[in-house]
Order: structure tokens, then sequence, then C-alpha cells
């Protein structure tokens, strides 16, 4: 029998406390293998290995939508509340760079093919059935460019061609010469990772910033997603990025692209945890309705209602926790209880909605996005929904749950037959050993409850009318509209936001270095009317977001798997 | 154990003032309720005492007899029938042979009557489900007894003529309710995806909750209905378009007492697809539904429907529907004709028209009729 | 044709490619000489031991599921009933746990990690490789896979193997997608009368040199954590080296091989009879990828450490029934969330009838292998670290005995996996750190 010690209630409460003192019990930083000694200076550079959904991106921006790209990524994971601060510590597993090559080998199969050829490639073959080295060369340079994000070096280039060259002669094919030489592109390393090369910034003798084509991949995969267009590479080899007015016609630019929208989803599908959808599956008996067709609405549902939100109202960010404004398919519209019509018909078509004042609907929390992914696959879970505002909105960690909870104080047997949840998470309340931390996260999510674990809102659970009171941080609410006017009102949000975005361009979580930075990039925010648009630019056109230390060399050593027979594998190059 | 909840989809009608509104706008109080019809198909009550003679035959049975009658000798009959039904497809030796057993050889799915009528054994049993449409009560000779609340003179002759063939027998999803035949399940399932959608809106005057008038509105929906992820039943609470067309609008004035509406006498007509059965036709058609503690909606509708288009739709599939269902066409062409019971030919006095009442299970549903123009959408466009 | 030195690939290749495709005159790779070199190992060496972990969450109810008394089994406990027909060729280990040195236990982490990495994390940072990253680094270096993931809930992130921190070997989540990668195109049958090496694949493995010639100048300026990463990203690169050279060589026959029929599309997910399924599935197709020399290692991720499973129609799941149903006064146990111990151990069951179901030299596919089924908990319910189970299976080719309980009440559990390195022969005399550092494996069980 497990005894609960007296001082574990004090302990949960206090790792609870912690939490409010902006502080995280298990540690937060770049990452766990940074060398301590260097945050008194700027933060060191990352190595980043791309996403899945940029791998996607890049390949339609450079090859066109036509090219279709298959196969099982290796998983992303994550770090510090966002995927683009772990790709900076995971690496490629056997089985993952198998799927890449195999993925390679599709592509430039395809970027060859005889439909592609004439609009992808620059070049003819002066003979179809042998090799073409100028040709090749030609072709190699131009998407190699684009592909590395800076231009090939004479060795890169030489030996691809030498590739082309050789494959073509053995298999009498120029184009099966090519696509090998291409495959060998989109599994280099200089492909599936962004390394940030560093040179000393004359403006500031004794610190550094990124190079040219580092500035350029940093921005374009901040705000495209995707690698740099030819008008960026263009300005980062001339150094037009290095010069104020020169990023800022840059950043213009790109924030005025139809591609920021790419860019803007690909942040808040990481933000707000979307990856879940993956795995996301509700029980069929008990929610008929959650089908995969309403998974992959409800996912392009929030992102809709975001970026029109965000960039074509132009409007707060703050409102989009309240907006009345979003976009329903007939399916969507099933869930939450409201006729959808399209024009013409369709039964897919995306119709713009708008929810009637006060209407507990309203804001991106009540989507199914946020309350199905955070709730279980039989029921809803408040718990868990306080958790993920907590921690995706608000950016307030949340401490784990202690291992040795003495459960038995919570079966009250006679008692067995609570109908809501509200009356099942008692115990959560009133233990003391459970009460430190659930109070922060159950009475958000009691607030929640009408909306049951797939989305439909509900008035009634097992017949009881369900109580939806509850309070954030000292914000009283007693339905929905009002928990989503204490998250618009609270400072934490935009606060969380600005974190955030910053930690995704950067690949990392602000550097303590950063601190008084963050908080006037916070207070710009607000002066600003808390648009997007502006603290994109903000931090796109800061000297933060370039500015990287020299790299950390030897200081932390890794444990590799080295066995008492010291039996090892050998490099052969 | 499944917890029973209330579930908002009917609720939120009035509640975010998503009303479905049809025909003239309600009055204070009132309240309008859509449904999309999920199940539709003749109410059937199977017991082992429907049929003391015995089911009918089998097709390898009745094609067996009635090959024989036009002169195929037993050989011929064997050799056809080996491995009957064999693996679809008209490439099958007995096919060439069934389609033509009429006298001399004649198609006998479009000649029903160049064969001598087999003699289909119909229903004989004491229960049925449907409706006293003659008004004669327990004196119309062929009525049932209703086996739940024990009326008489239950007028379902379309049941009669099919509850003992084999196809069409079935078992009641919950002991005491009609029940789906086998044919109708395969039939509804491939047409659920592909055939408009059934609508029903219901506008109470008082409000759902007390006794009063109703006006029940059924009609076809411009697009079919959406199955939910199970597969199974039809999606609850999805958006549907009420054609504005008149040859399948049908308006009923009802009343509700204690949840159950009871309507007029009207007529039901409704043009649906094709292939299972191009035009539903009720006419005397009564109706009694009731929206149960789920928020779906159960009931029945019956009538005297023409009875020569159902056989028709039937006889369009020819050998498919003899062999899947163990249906003899000309038997069941004989024994509709037989047990027509109302809307007699002026020439020849023979009726038109036969006696079926048709069950109805509906889920709510979101209905914007076209006719109107009224949309519940609060599209601030 | 005897070769016993390395030929640079390049300068062999090139003759290939020139001319026609040949046989002769293409490197051999150890593993096809015997261990004087002098011949290929089909004319009479001795088959692989195969390794296999196997993973489930929430643990059993203690007492339970351990026979009464240590030594040969005579009865299993009711939980392991599934498991009667084959307590011959399965040890129990009962009483152990893990030893947290005053670290915190992140439940539904730190337990696995600490018995299957052999140090317990601290907070969230792994620091210590799988067990069967160990052992495929040493047995796994010339097959065509080094190792199999399966993850059998559809989460590839499921799977307990990793070689650090932040590098999870993700399982294959779709039976058909782990069919079509092992048996599909690049699959070489290993009895077929005649062999060709593809051209394709031979361009294919001459491109890849220069990938590898990208590394130098990649590592240039990077920093020790970024090399480190880049270091696995180049390890893997040689993996796929050797997959596309060994895919270029004549497997060596193998009796036991046969090829399996390839398997249907399959709804992935955590409702039990999917999670079922799809295990059946991959049960077959990796003893099938054992037996055929695809891979000598196979790890199969039943669950998660939360134990997600769940049964169509219920309100919880297996992990919420461990901590809200009440305990059955009159059966002891909470019956939903043990109900889900019949299923698990089910399907342990058809693991080990896949295994057993290939006969390999004298014996069957299951003597020849090791399995060590490991999870995340004692008692579930608390999360308990006390009287975790911990199980193996198959005789390892004669070098573990079978059919034994083994009763270690206190011991640290990486006690099984020191003792299944050994068995492995693996030449450690110790695994694990701090508290949980095994020194003494069970002799009672090696031979």
């Amino acid at each position: 029998m497990i005894r609960i010690s007296k001082l574990m209630p004090m302990a949960a409460a206090a790792a609870c406390l912690t939490l409010w003192l902006g502080g995280s019990p298990f540690g937060s930083g770049p990452g766990a293998y940074a060398d301590p000694s260097l945050a008194a200076t700027a933060p060191s550079a990352v190595t980043r290995r791309i996403s899945e959904e940029q791998y996607r991106q890049i390949i339609a921006d450079v090859f066109g939508t036509s090219i279709k790209v298959g196969g099982r990524f290796e998983p992303e994971i994550r770090r510090d509340g966002l995927l683009a601060v772990g790709a900076g510590q995971i690496s490629v597993t056997p089985s993952g760079l198998e799927q890449y090559a195999t993925m390679a080998h599709n592509i430039a199969g395809q970027v060859v093919s005889d439909e592609h050829r004439r609009t992808l490639l620059p070049c003819k073959p002066a003979d179809a059935r042998a090799a073409d080295d100028a040709c090749a060369k030609r072709f190699l340079a131009d998407v190699g460019r684009y592909l590395f994000r800076r231009p090939l070096k004479a060795e890169e280039l030489d030996s691809r061609v030498a590739i082309a060259s050789s494959t073509a002669k053995a298999l009498h094919d120029f184009y099966a010469g090519l696509s090998e030489a291409l495959s060998t592109i989109l599994v280099s390393p200089n492909f599936l990772f962004r390394k940030e090369t560093v040179e000393p910034d004359p403006e500031h003798p004794g610190q550094y910033r990124l190079d040219g084509y580092s500035k350029a991949s940093q921005l374009s995969f901040f705000l495209w997603n995707s690698v740099p267009d030819r008008e960026l590479l263009a300005a980062a080899e001339k150094g037009d990025l290095n010069a104020r007015d020169g990023l800022d016609r840059q950043v213009d630019r790109m924030i005025a692209s139809p591609r920021l929208e790419a860019g803007v989803r690909a942040f808040f599908s990481d933000m707000l945890g979307f990856d879940e959808f993956s795995t996301l599956s509700k029980d069929p008996v008990i929610y008929p309705k959650f089908g995969f067709q309403v998974i992959e609405d409800a996912r392009e549902q929030t992102l809709r209602t975001i970026v029109d939100h965000l960039l074509r109202r132009q409007g707060d960010y703050r409102d989009l926790f309240t907006t009345p404004n979003t976009f329903l398919t007939a399916r969507l519209g099933s869930i939450y209880g409201v006729p959808v019509v399209s024009p013409d018909g369709w039964p897919d078509a995306w119709v713009p909605y708008a929810y009637p004042q006060g209407d507990p609907r309203a804001g991106i929390l009540a989507q199914v996005s946020f309350v199905a992914i955070h709730a279980h696959p039989g029921r809803s879970s408040p718990t868990l929904r306080g958790k993920a505002l907590r921690e995706l909105v608000l950016c307030q960690k949340v401490p784990s749950p202690p291992p040795n909870v003495n459960f038995t104080l919570v079966n009250d047997v006679k008692n067995s037959e609570f109908k809501t949840a509200r009356e099942r998470l008692t115990a959560h309340r009133t233990e003391p050993t459970c009460a430190g931390c659930h109070k922060i996260m159950d009475p958000i999510g009691l607030g929640m409850e009408n909306f049951d674990s797939d989305g439909e809102f509900r008035l009634r659970e097992n017949g009881v009318a369900i109580d939806t009171s509850g309070e954030l941080d000292g914000m009283k609410f007693t339905d929905p509209v009002g928990l989503d006017k204490a998250v618009h009102d609270d400072p934490a949000t935009p606060a969380c936001l600005v974190n955030k975005v910053y930690a995704y361009a950067a690949g990392r979580d602000p550097a303590k270095s950063e601190a008084e930075w963050m908080k006037s990039l916070g207070q710009s925010f607000a002066e600003e009317g808390y648009k997007v648009p502006a603290l994109l630019k903000t931090i796109a056109t800061s000297d933060e977001l370039y500015r990287v230390g020299p790299t950390a060399m030897g200081a932390v050593d890794i444990p590799r798997a080295k066995l008492a027979s010291g039996k090892q594998e050998e490099e052969q190059r | 154990m499944m917890t029973f909840r209330i579930r908002l989809g009917a609720l939120a009608v009035s509640l975010v003032s998503a009303a479905a509104l049809i025909g003239q706008p309600g009055a204070l109080g009132a309240e309008t309720r859509s449904f999309v019809v999920d199940e539709f198909y003749l109410a059937s009550y199977f017991t082992e005492a429907d049929c003391p003679d015995g089911l009918d035959p089998s097709a390898a049975e009745f094609y067996r007899a009635q090959l024989a009658r036009i002169g195929h000798s037993k050989e011929e009959i064997e050799a056809a029938l080996k491995d009957f039904p064999g693996e679809g497809g008209a490439a099958q030796p007995w096919i060439p042979l069934v389609a033509v057993r009429g006298d001399g050889k004649t198609n006998v799915y479009a000649n029903p009557e160049t064969m001598p009528d087999p003699g289909l054994k119909t229903v004989k049993g004491r229960y049925g489900f449907g409706f006293n449409l003659d008004g004669r009560g327990a004196q119309s000779p062929n009525s049932f007894e209703d086996p739940t609340t024990h009326k008489r003179g239950i007028d379902n002759q379309l049941y009669r003529v099919f509850g003992c063939v084999r196809g069409f027998r079935g078992v009641a999803k919950v002991a005491g309710e009609p029940a789906m035949s086998n044919a109708d399940e395969v039939h509804w399932d491939k047409l659920k995806d592909i055939t408009p959608a059934m609508l029903v809106s219901i506008t109470a005057e008082n409000g759902f909750g007390k006794d009063g008038d109703v006006t029940v509105l059924i009609g076809r929906a411009l697009e079919p209905a959406t199955r939910d992820a199970s597969g199974k039943m039809v999606q609850r609470d999805m958006t549907y378009r009420i054609d504005a067309d008149p040859r399948t609008r049908n308006v009923f004035h009802a009343t509700m007492r204690n949840g159950v509406i009871v309507a007029e006498p009207g007529t039901l007509s409704l043009v649906l697809d094709n292939y299972y059965n191009s035009a539903f036709k009720f006419d005397h058609a009564r109706l009694r539904l009731r929206v149960k503690p789920d928020g779906e909606l159960s009931g029945m509708v019956g009538g005297y429907t023409p009875w020569f288009p159902l056989y028709h739709a039937m006889a369009v599939g020819g050998y498919v529907e003899e062999y899947a269902l163990s249906a003899d066409l000309p038997g069941i062409y004989y024994a509709l004709k037989k047990l027509a019971d109302a809307d007699p030919d002026p020439r020849t006095g023979e009726n038109r028209s036969i006696s079926a009442a048709y069950a109805i299970e509906a889920v709510p549903a979101f209905a914007i009729d076209q006719a109107t123009q009224k949309t519940a959408t609060n599209n601030e466009r | 044709m005897n070769t016993l030195g390395r030929f640079p690939r390049r300068r062999v290749l090139r003759g290939i490619l020139g001319g026609a495709a040949v046989t002769v005159g293409v490197p051999f790779l150890d593993c096809f000489l015997n261990a004087n070199g002098t011949a290929l190992a089909d004319t009479g060496a001795p088959l692989p031991t195969r390794f296999g972990t196997w993973f489930w969450g929430l643990g059993f109810n203690p007492g339970r599921w351990e026979p009464k008394t240590p030594g040969k089994i005579a009865a299993l406990g009711p939980e392991l009933a599934p498991l009667e027909p084959w307590k011959q060729k399965i040890n129990v280990y009962s009483g152990m746990k893990v030893l947290l040195d005053g670290r915190v236990n992140t439940v539904h982490f730190t337990g696995p990690v600490a018995l299957i990495t052999g140090t317990v994390p601290a907070g969230q940072t792994v620091e210590a490789p799988s067990m069967d990253v160990l052992v495929s680094d040493v047995i796994g270096t010339n097959s065509r896979f080094r190792s199999l993931e399966v993850s059998c809930t559809g989460d590839p992130l499921h799977s307990q193997s990793r070689r650090s921190a932040s590098s999870i070997n993700p399982g294959e989540v779709s039976p058909l997608a782990l069919y079509t990668r092992v048996f599909g195109p690049g699959f070489a049958d290993p009895n077929a009368a005649t062999f060709t090496p593809d051209p394709h694949v031979m361009v294919k493995r001459s491109a890849l040199s220069a990938v590898a010639d990208d590394r130098k100048a990649f590592v240039a300026d990077l920093g020790a954590a970024d090399r480190a990463r880049m270091d696995e990203y180049f390890t893997s690169l040689r993996e796929l080296e050797k997959q596309l050279d060994i895919s270029l060589q004549k497997p060596a026959p193998l009796e036991a091989c046969s090829v399996p029929a390839k398997v249907d599309q399959t709804p992935t997910g955590t409702e039990i009879e999917t999670v079922k399924t799809n295990h059946r599935l991959f049960a077959q197709l990796l003893a099938h990828a054992l037996a055929c020399g695809q891979t000598r290692v196979i790890n199969i991720a039943y669950a998660n450490a939360n134990s997600s499973l769940r049964r169509a129609g219920a309100y919880q799941t297996h992990h919420e029934y461990s901590h809200e149903e009440p305990v059955d006064l009159k059966l002891g146990y909470q019956p939903e969330m043990t109900s889900f111990y019949a299923d698990i151990t089910s399907s342990f069951a058809d693991l080990l009838t896949a295994l057993d179901g290939i006969r390999e030299a004298d014996g069957t596919l299951l003597d020849r292998t090791l399995v060590v089924a490991s999870t995340d908990t004692g008692y579930a319910k608390l999360h308990s670290l006390d009287n975790i189970p911990l199980l193996t299976a198959g005789g390892a080719s004669g070098r573990m005995k079978t059919g034994l309980h083994v009763a270690a009440v206190g011991d640290p559990g990486t006690r099984v996996g020191l003792t299944a390195l050994q068995a492995m022969g693996i030449p450690v005399s110790s695994w694990g750190t701090r508290s949980m550092q095994a020194t003494k494996a069970f002799s009672e069980v090696l031979v």
C-alpha cells in the first residue's frame, strides 16, 4: 500500500506555483544538448530537419503541384511546444532515410517523365539515349540552387553531373541519369537539413550573424514554409539582406505575397498541435458523425478561419477566440448543429458562415480542432482541454501528474453514477493532492463541456443540465462566451503568441539574452493592434532573428552505443 | 451500456433561430423540425404463422417446374441449372431459358400473362401493420389486426403479396415493430447514396411539447442522403434542400395528440430514382408519425398505390430479381393483380391500386425549402 | 574466386555498369563467408539467432499473472492463461522493479524507458539506446534491414526502439506497407533459382556516393550536438548503402524461407479488434522476414505505455479504466481494465504461434529466437514500479532454457535485459546505470 506523504500536497502545489513564476519544472532553453556556458552570449546555430509540410511545399514550389509526393515521412517531435523547435533535435533513422530515398526517386522520376520534362527541364539532350553533361549541368545547377537554398559548390555539382553521365551511359537513357542525379540532391543533408552558416557581423565587431543564404532561408521558411524564391536568393547573393532597406523590401514583398498563407497555416498547425489529427479517432458507436471527412474538414476549418481573420481581414489576434466568422461544410454543420447550404449543391463545398451575436460556438476554441483533439475517444475531457489552453494558447506549462496517486480516495462507490463531467471530477477539486494542479486546468475545461468529445454542442449530459461556470486566473465566466472573453483579455494570450512565433522562426525557445527584446516585441504587437502580419514583419526584419553565435565545438559528448566488445562501424571515407 | 443523451440537434432549431421555414411563417410558439429519411420500407410483420402453407418456392424450384411446363426435357433443365445460380453474368446457361418461359418462348417479364398463374402463396396470418384505408374496419375481408394496438381492419394487401416470398422475409429490429424485408434492406443500401433524399418537415403550431395542429411537408431533396461514419445510418443534422417541383411536394394537415401526429387523408407523390421505384404514389394517404425521445422520427405512411409500377420496377431487373430474391415475377404479377383492392379500371373493372403501408424512420436534418427560398443560415452575406 | 579484402566500390561497380549484369567479381560481404573467410556461408554456417522486443502498456494485476512458485512453471496466473500452451517455451520473471535513485517518475515514461534502455531518464531526456539497438548493432549489420519496427495502434511514435533521446525508430503502422517494404520491389527471394543484380539498383548504389561526399563540408563547422545528429544521418546513409549492396548479392538459400501472401489494406487505430488484427498480420510478416533473412531484429509495440486500447462503444480507454474503475470487491480487481489483459496476452500468443509455425533447422524459428516482452508498470492503477511483469520467449538457439519462473523480488528489471543480451551472445558483463545497473544475469536460465 502506498502511503501519501504529507509533503506531497505541498510539493504538488509548489510544482504548480512554479509555472506561475514563468519557469517550467522540466527546463526550457535551446534543447537538451546545448552547452549552458553559451547562455550568456548569442544562441548557437541550430541545424533543423525539414518537416513533412515543408518537404511537400518545396516540391510543389520548385516542381509544381502536379508532382505527387507519396510515402511515409519520419515522425517529427515536439519540443518546447513546437515541432519547429523539435526539428533542431531530430535526425534521420535508417527507416526514415529508406523512405526519403524512395520518395526522392519517385519525385525525380516524375520530374523527368514525358509529361513534365517539357516544362521542368530547361534543355534537351543531344541524344536522349546518351549522356549530355552540359544539359545535365544546367538543370542540376538550377534546381539545386533552390533545393540547397544556395548555389551548389563545384564539387557538389560535378559529382552529380558525373552520376548523371555514368547512369545515362549504363542505362542508355539521359533522363534516367538526370533522375538519379536529382534524387541524390533530394536525399542530401543539404536538402533535408537547414544548416545555419554564420559570418562575423561587421556592424557589431565580435558578434556574428547568419550569412546571406542562411538569412534568406530563415526568412522563407518562416514566412512561406518553403525555400527562397528566385528574387530572394538574388537579394541574398547581392548582400541586400544585410541592409535595412533591402531586408525591408524583401520582407514586405513576402508578406504581401499569397504564399504568406502557407506560412501562417504551417505556424498555427504547429502551435495548435494539428499533427495530432493524424491519430485522432472517436468511437463510432458513441460518435457516429465523426468520420475521416469530419477530421479533414475540422483541420481546414480552423486554418481557414485563422487565415481569413488574420490576413484577409487584418484582424486583432485576440479576436480569434471570439470571432463569429468561420467556414463550414455540410458535415461540419451537422456537428455544430447548423444548416450549411452550398451555392451549387456540392456537399463538400466550403461556405462562409457567421454565428449570431453571443453564440457559444464562436471562436476557435469552440471548433472541432480544439475540443475534439483534446478529449478522449469515448467522452469529453475538461482536464485535457484546460491543459491544452494553458500550454498551447497561454504558454503555461502544466506539470505531469505525480506517480503515486492513491486513487482509492477518489473511488466513492456509492456515487459511481456520476452524470456529468463536473461531478466525475469532484475529487480533482477537493482532494489536496489532486487540486494543486487540477485547479489550473479543470475550471477552464468545465466551461467547455457544452462541446462533446466530437465537437457537438450539447446543453445536457445524461439528462442533467451542464453547468459551464468556471474561471481563468481570476476572471470568472458562466459559459463559453465568457471563457472566450477571458482568453481574449488575458495578457498571456498575445504574449504567448509572440513567444511562439519567434521560437518557430528561430527554431529554438527565446534565450535569456533575448528576454528584454521579447518584452518589447510584445509591446509593439499591442501598439499595432495585435495584427499578426505586423508581428511577422517586426520579427523578420529584426537583428535578433539573425544574430547567431559561433557554433559550440566540442562542448558536449553525446553517449553513443558503445559496447564492451568494442565492435563499431568503421568509416569508409 | 449506452447512456441516453438528449441531442441538441433538434433543440438547436429554437436556440439559434436556425429554423427551417416552410409554407407560411409559423404563428407565435410554432416550431418546425425537419427530418431526412433513413429507412423507408414496406411494413411487414414476420412470424412463423404468416405462411401456414409454407413459403414460396426457391428460384431453382419454380424454374424447374415452369421450364418443364413449356416443354424442356428433364436433362435440358438439369444441364441448365447445374451450378445454379453460378458466378453471375449473362453467360449462365439458365438465363436465356428462364427469361422466355412464357408460352411460345415469350419474354415472361414483359408479358407475364403468357404464363399461367403459378399461384404464389400469400400471407394468411392474422397480424399486419398499416391503416384502415377503406373505412370498413373489421368488416373488410382481407384486413389485418395490428399486432400492438389490436385495431382491426388494417388494409395492407401489398404485404400479403410479398410476405411469403423468400427474399422478402426479414426479422424486426425491435420485436413488435414493423420489420424490413431482406429485399428492401438490399435495395435501400444500394440506393441510399444515389437516390434523392426524402425529407419530412413538420410544423407544430403549438410547439412540439403540446397537442395542436400540425402541418407535414414530405418532399424530395436535391441531394442524396449522407451516411454517417459507421456507414450504416444516415448522418443526423446534415443540410438538404427541398425540391420546389410540385410533383414531389406533399402537404398534409394533421393533429398532434400526446406526441403522435395523425394526418387527414391526402396524397403522397414522390418522384425518386429510376431503379427502385421511379414514383411512389399513395392515394387516400394516411400518416402516423411521432418524434422519439432521441430526436428521431418514426412512423408509417399508408394508402393505395398503383401496383403495376411496382411490378415493372422488379421486371426491369428480370432474372436478377428472381434468383436473388426467389421472387417468381409472373407469380408476383398475378398476385398483385388478384389482391389489388382499389381504383377499378373503368373498362375492365380490375383494381389498379393496392393497399400498402410503409414504415418511415428518419433522423433530424436541416431542410431549406427551395420553393419559398427561406433559408436558415445566418450568412451575413 | 574468393575476395578477402575490400574492393573500392566504385571500381568494381564501374566494371559491371559498363557491361552486362554479372555475378562474378562482385566483392562478397563478410556475412557470406564462413569463419575462415574461405568459403561461402551457405555451405554449412550455423543459422543466426534472432532477437525481438514486444511492448505492452499497464502491466498486469499483481498476484494474478505470476506462477505460484519459482522454478519450472507448473501453472501460469489467470491473466497469462492464453499463454498456457506456450509455457514450455517462455520464461516469466516476477518481483522486479525500477529503482529511481531520486529521479522523477514520469508516469508511463520513466518505467518503460528504464527497463528498455537500462537507464532511468532524467526528466524527459532519454540517455541511452534501447536494448534492441545494442543487439542490432552487433547482429543486424549485415542484413537488409538492421531491424524492423511495427506499431499496432497506428501511431509510429509508440515504438520503444530508440537510438538516442530524440531518435525513435518509428514503427510501421500498416501491415500492407510493411509487406511492400520487405517483400515488395527490392526483395530477392533467397530460394530463387537465378539471381540477376538489378542495374537500377546498381546505379542507385553508385549514386549514393555523391551524398556521402557531401558529408565533410556539411559537418565542417557544426557544433558537437549537431555533429552527433549528422552522425546519425550518415549512419542511416551507410545502412541504405548496405541495403543496396545486399540486394546486389545473390542471397544464400534459406530453407525456412517462404514468401508470405500479400496482405490487404487494413484500418489502423486503437480499437482493440483493429489492434489485434494488425498485430496478427505484423507477426506473420515479421516471422517470415526473419526466416527469409531480411532482418534479425524485430520490435513490436503492441500499444503505448499509457495503453490507449479501447473497445467499440465504450466511454473509457484501458488507461482510463485503470485509474477510474473501482476494484470489484468480490473479484479483487478492476473487471473492465483487466479484460484487456486477455486480449494482450492472446496477441502475444499469436506472435509465438507465428514464430513457432516456421520450421527451421531441427526446430522452429521460435527456438532460434529470443523475444523480450516488457511493459511500463506493475500495478497500473497506482503507477507502481514494483513487481513489473517481464517475460522472455524462445530458446535463443539453445542458449536459453525455457519453461521457468524466476522470482527476483526487489531486483532491477535490467537483470532480464542483461540475461537477454548474454543469451544473444553479446559479450557484456553489465548493463544499465546507477541502481539499475545489472551485473548478474540469471544463470538459472542461461545454458
